[in-house]
């Protein structure tokens, strides 16, 4: 009983000092680390464009943020879209879960600053009525190229056999599935985690959205000649490359020896991005055309 | 006080009488089990080819020097001469497809009687059932010849196709059993040559009713008792009757029992004196568990076949059968406390 | 620990032998199995705890006379995820190369039973420079543990070695999977159980004469 203020006071003094230290730390780097990160993504996003050193984006390709917020209204649910305009300002849009308009709304927050998820936080609820709760979900990145349209790239997490995997999904206009990054998974090294490697993630490049609809994993053995051009595709020429995709590219993926189950999440996930995204991104087409929205995208 | 307890201690260790000195040694059971499974390995030698025949050699020569080197660097006695682990060597490759590569059995053999028997303590003190855990291992290993090296038996009609050599199960699973009949003509061509043995599958668990044969005169021997295969291969039937088929009771129970391992399992490998129960209520129960285990995988799991997981989860559970379900007059009088 | 202190080399040898963490004292297994599928995982999670191991011991026995015996526990653990968390940070910020092969592995070391053993056992009772050979040694035992796992998992299940192929082929799929870790370990065991009697066995043909 008598060393109870000493246990007390000398846990408090070390939690004090820890949490300062981990502060310290945290405070020292966190601009360092957001930044590493940006770069990362931006890295991860030409890579599942299919941009390389050799082969680098046009210096006109811009892209566009689109931001899916859930509102909740006592008594109601729907959703809102930040969509950026043309004169470099975003304007918000709510529509109900069967994709029609509710209401429009200008925002004063620029693109750059959007960015940053509390700034759109501060623009969002001074033009939104009080007692609307809103959260953030999804975005939507779009590249366009002088004025067209190339690319869609979804930053998307799902359930995977351990953790939630990240991915970074970048599809053509016509939903064709352009290529595909894998942001951060913890599964087990050497099995779920050769999820990273190419001979896996290269699989989907090139899937259309009708064979997306019926993905699924088979068992097989992955074909030697196959592998040989989802790792090395540089290294071969493109008649090759389309030959051989004819070949064994179907509305299936090889699942990993010995980890089927986070080969059948990756594809699953990636079918429920695909098939919501199309469904959603009609819906925000439509509005902006019937609203004569000046958007950028 | 303290004699009394060890008096009891040591009269619990005898064995009821009359003590009946037995001509009946491991050995004799051992090379009768051997001749036992010796009509099989000459059917499926007659509808793979000779590739069987060298592939079961191979597997017994190399279980039987694993057993010399291993008792020899163990410090053992070699007991190579009882037959133990020529009977592993047989059923190894009884449990592996007939188109494999010819050193996977030696790579299982090791694993057999090397890391499954002696590292556990020899004849007897496995845990496991060493052929099927040397299968399980080799699935693990080469999951691409041990799932798809099958070889089309001849004499065996049927509709040449992509499925052509895919084992009965495979095709059940994952085409559904209108399929099978599609491909083999009629309901009952498929009984006659299964139960016959004319059917692609692993080396040795073609033919039932050889197996049958076999098990039966080890029973009638009374080298194993009736309860584990019985209450196997019931449980199979009922279960894959009962949820088998697209709609309930709609299975068909006797291509289940008839197709994969159930006949080499039921009664060469569950019947496995060290690795199941030593009593009949255990017993019933052990085969029962493996039955149903089976079915499950079967019908839910990845794996078409499920007979040797089936078996080797149930071996886990062997001790506490025996503990859980001792016959009365092993046990303490009812109400007393310990 | 009675009798003599040891000298500093002496201590890293004993962390790389007569007390490996894997292979003698049986500590921190499961990463020892989950993680060891390759050599540059067992590498990389090695030099991981070896941070760690190194900075957590030297905190401790500077620190060890501040410390209420009733609470040390709580206090390792707080100094453990002290440094773990500033080493995670470090890294993300300044190495962010290094940071993408070796981030999960640090994130894991929290929960290590090496290094609160090590505390407890050896940084708690001793000054700081033992302490922080104990600390290397211990680091590298480790280190040496899960490369030897590591270098026998990847060239037998992945015909491979630092990522690179070395054999033709995959020769045992097998040893990638999580049971082979087991076998590796316990196989090790017996190995260095094995030396172990070699060597008694000539100290007592010596004493023998």
């Amino acid at each position: 009983m008598k060393d109870f203020p000493r246990i007390i006071i000398g846990l408090t003094v070390a939690c004090i000092a820890s949490a300062f230290i981990m502060g310290v730390a945290f405070m020292l780097t966190i601009k360092a680390k957001k930044h590493n990160e940006y770069v990362e993504f931006k890295e991860a996003m030409y890579s599942a464009l299919g941009y390389t050193h050799e082969n680098p984006a046009p210096s006109t390709l811009q892209f566009h943020e689109v931001y899916r917020y859930i509102l909740n209204e006592p008594k109601k649910d729907y959703m809102g879209y930040m969509i950026p305009l043309k004169n470099g300002k975003y304007c918000f849009v709510a529509l109900n879960f069967d994709g029609n308009f509710l209401y429009k709304k200008d925002l004063n927050i620029s693109e750059e600053e959007a960015r940053e998820e509390s700034a759109r936080e501060k623009a969002l609820s001074a033009v939104l009525n009080p007692s609307v709760k809103f959260f953030y979900a999804n975005r939507i990145i779009i590249a366009v190229n002088n004025g067209k349209r190339v690319a869609y790239l979804l930053p998307r997490g799902f359930a995977g056999f351990k953790t939630t995997i990240k991915v970074l999904l970048a599809l053509e206009p016509d939903y064709t599935i352009k290529g595909l990054e894998i942001l951060e998974e913890e599964e087990d090294p050497g099995l779920g985690g050769e999820i990273e490697k190419n001979y896996f993630k290269n699989q989907f490049k090139g899937l259309t959205y009708k064979e997306i609809t019926q993905l699924k994993v088979i068992k097989e053995p992955l074909p030697e000649e196959y592998r040989r051009i989802l790792e090395q595709e540089r290294e071969f020429t493109e008649e090759q490359i389309k030959k051989i995709r004819e070949k064994y590219q179907d509305s299936h993926i090889y699942a990993l020896t010995g980890a089927t189950i986070t080969s059948t999440c990756v594809t699953n996930g990636i079918k429920n991005i695909v098939k919501k995204f199309a469904y959603r991104i009609k819906v925000l087409d439509k509005i902006i055309k019937d609203q004569h929205i000046n958007a950028v995208i | 006080m303290e004699k009394t307890t060890t008096f009891e201690n040591h009269l619990l260790t005898v064995s009821v009488s009359p003590h009946i000195k037995s001509p009946v040694t491991v050995e004799k059971i051992m090379w009768t089990v051997v001749a036992c499974l010796i009509p099989p390995l000459i059917m499926a030698t007659a509808i793979f080819g000779i590739r069987v025949l060298i592939i079961t050699l191979i597997s017994v020569i190399s279980c039987v020097l694993t057993e010399a080197i291993s008792e020899k660097a163990l410090g053992r006695p070699i007991t190579i001469k009882d037959g133990s682990a020529v009977i592993t060597g047989i059923l190894l490759a009884y449990v592996i497809p007939p188109g494999v590569p010819y050193y996977l059995p030696i790579l299982g053999a090791v694993m057999a009687i090397f890391v499954t028997k002696h590292l556990f303590g020899g004849l007897g003190a496995n845990i496991f059932n060493p052929a099927l855990i040397g299968r399980a291992f080799l699935m693990a290993t080469f999951p691409v010849a041990m799932t798809s090296a099958w070889i089309v038996p001849k004499y065996l009609k049927h509709s040449a196709d992509a499925l052509s050599s895919a084992t009965p199960l495979f095709i059940v699973k994952h085409y559904g059993i209108q399929a099978l009949i599609q491909k083999y003509g009629s309901l009952s061509y498929i009984y006659k040559n299964f139960f016959v043995g004319i059917r692609p599958g692993c080396i040795g668990e073609t033919s039932a009713f050889l197996l049958l044969l076999g098990g039966l005169y080890l029973i009638y021997k009374g080298y194993i008792k009736w309860y584990i295969p019985v209450s196997m291969i019931g449980t199979i039937a009922f279960l894959t009757w009962i949820f088998g088929g697209e709609h309930l009771f709609e299975g068909n129970p006797l291509v289940a029992i008839l197709s994969g391992g159930v006949m080499l399992g039921a009664f060469f490998m569950a019947t496995d004196y060290a690795t199941s129960p030593n009593y009949k209520t255990g017993q019933l129960i052990y085969g029962a568990g493996i039955g149903a285990l089976t079915v499950l995988i079967r019908l839910k799991g990845g794996y078409p076949e499920g007979v040797c997981y089936a078996i080797l989860l149930m071996n886990g559970f062997t001790p506490a059968l025996d503990s859980w379900f001792k016959p009365e007059r092993f046990a303490p009088p009812k109400g007393e406390k310990k | 620990m009675a009798g003599k202190p040891k000298s500093n080399f002496e201590l890293i040898l004993n962390g790389l032998f007569n007390e490996n963490p894997i292979f003698r004292l049986a500590l921190s297994m499961c990463p020892a199995v989950g993680i060891s599928t390759t050599l540059m995982n067992g590498f990389l999670l090695g030099l991981a705890v070896l941070f760690v191991q190194v900075a957590s011991s030297c905190t401790i026995s500077l620190l060890k006379n501040y410390i209420h015996p009733k609470i040390r526990i709580p206090t390792y653990t707080l100094v453990i995820a002290t440094w773990v968390t500033v080493i995670d940070l470090s890294l993300s910020a300044f190495f962010p190369t290094a940071y993408k092969a070796m981030g999960i592995f640090i994130r894991l070391i929290v929960t290590f039973s090496i290094i609160l053993m090590r505390l407890e056992v050896f940084a708690a009772k001793n000054p700081l420079i033992p302490s922080f050979w104990d600390g290397i040694g211990m680091g590298l035992g480790f280190m040496f543990g899960m490369m030897t796992l590591g270098f026998i998992r990847e060239l037998l299940g992945a015909g491979a070695l630092f990522g690179h192929q070395v054999l033709p082929v995959k020769p045992l799929l097998f040893f990638i999977l999580p049971v082979a870790g087991f076998f590796c370990v316990g196989f090790m065991m017996a190995v260095y159980n094995y030396v172990e009697f070699l060597f008694k066995k000539a100290k007592e043909k010596k004493m023998r004469g």
